[in-house]
């Protein structure tokens, strides 16, 4: 009995992940515009899991992001230890628990490209970038998008990102992140605020 | 030219004490001989499939980086150095196998040799890989009981604290002190120095996950 109960677990638990392709990838296309044109603002609790494949490891971590149009984002993560991050248009802050830096992006192109890619996945229109290829999935839960980097330096540290909205497609639920060496980073996105009204001096840092 | 003869002063002086530490600690007498073991001194990355991970700061010349470090053994011979952003960034991955530490991954913008063979070194003394299964020699001074091993140009020195558990480490180039490490609460704490032209530091603060 309990070997039957086990097996209808796993297969549902299969039939959970089990993602096809869309079939109007247009219409589903136009949803994601229409939300990331709709939402305002974003204010959100996340968990980070990062697993590192060859050591059988994972590092969890935890905080909390707010995000305002336009490109402005506040993420700080409060376990396994205080760090923060703030994006105002170009100007970037990443404060820890000794030492604050600002650095302009325009001036650093590693930190252009993370802005540009963290605001992107978490207004959810990163596929407009052109800097992927881009397949359409769903199953019951979640619609899928794969993104596949398309740059030659891209493709040397991200493998692919896997992008999850929820049915009515209000907004980015999940990101894996994974690497070529199929360590992957997955971010969950919990307790979710659309279009609350947000400070505008939550993103500068003294 | 009175002050080409201060510098000069300054630099004989400071020669002079870099080497008085070096001939204190080699001058002491030799209590005895012993083959370091990790049974005689604990190592920082455990064993039994258990990883550590530490909160990692790296300053080297105006750069400073943060993010995690994780130590984990993954079979008898082999053991990883990861470390990884906050954001989740792999920055480098370092292979340990006997007393060797290589660059197994190393993110493009610092993938420079020069960089990477001092944090590859640096890691190694700090992982006090240089020691283990030698024969080093048993000495003292006022800071207590220190093994000391002279192998080829570099000697170190190893205090410990109670448990086997190294507590300061000194690393000579022949008289010079080049680096030193101190470690706090059985590893809970590493603070790394080293020294000359391109200054290093590391300090790794133990995550405690129980929290």
């Amino acid at each position: 009995m309990k070997h039957i109960l086990a097996l209808i677990l796993l297969a549902q638990f299969g039939f959970a992940q089990n993602f096809k392709s869309v079939k109007d990838t247009a219409a589903l296309r136009l949803k994601v515009e229409q939300m990331s044109k709709t939402v305002n603002s974003i204010e959100s609790d996340f968990t980070q899991e990062k697993n590192l494949s060859l050591l059988s490891e994972k590092i969890l971590s935890k905080g909390h992001f707010v995000f305002k149009k336009e490109n402005l984002l506040r993420w700080e993560y409060n376990t396994p230890y205080k760090y923060l991050i703030v994006i105002n248009k170009d100007k970037i802050w990443i404060k820890d628990e000794k030492k604050t830096a600002k650095y302009d992006m325009n001036s650093n192109k590693v930190f252009k490209e993370i802005n540009d890619i963290m605001i992107a996945c978490v207004q959810g229109n990163i596929f407009k970038s052109g800097k992927f290829k881009v397949a359409y999935f769903e199953n019951e839960k979640y619609y899928k998008l794969e993104l596949t980097p398309l740059q030659k330096n891209m493709k040397e540290s991200l493998k692919k990102i896997n992008m999850y909205f929820d049915k009515s497609v209000t907004s980015v639920a999940k990101l894996d992140m994974v690497e070529p060496n199929d360590d992957y980073t997955t971010l969950e996105f919990i307790n979710k605020k659309l279009n609350g009204a947000v400070a505008d001096n939550i993103f500068t840092v003294k | 030219m009175a002050r080409w003869q201060t510098i000069f002063l300054q630099l004989s002086s400071l020669l002079l004490l870099t080497s008085c530490a070096y001939q204190k600690l080699n001058k002491q007498n030799t209590s005895g001989k012993a083959l370091l073991n990790t049974k005689a001194l604990q190592p920082l990355i455990p064993s039994n499939n258990q990883s550590a991970k530490y909160k990692a700061e790296i300053d080297v010349l105006t750069k400073h980086f943060t993010g995690i470090v994780v130590l984990k053994q993954t079979d008898e011979s082999t053991s990883h150095i990861v470390f990884v952003t906050e954001l989740g960034m792999r920055m480098f991955d370092f292979v340990v196998k006997g007393d060797s530490v290589k660059a197994d991954f190393v993110f493009d913008a610092l993938n420079k040799p020069q960089f990477v063979n001092m944090l590859t070194s640096s890691f190694r003394d700090i992982l006090l890989i240089p020691v283990y299964n030698k024969e080093v020699e048993e000495k003292s001074n006022k800071l207590g009981t220190y093994y000391w091993l002279k192998d080829r140009e570099r000697s170190f020195a190893v205090w410990k604290q109670t448990g086997n558990f190294a507590k300061h480490t000194q690393v000579f180039n022949g008289k010079k002190k080049s680096s030193q490490a101190k470690y706090e609460a059985n590893y809970s704490l590493v603070k790394y120095k080293q020294k000359g032209l391109v200054k290093l530091k590391i300090n790794l603060i133990k995550i405690d996950e129980t929290k």
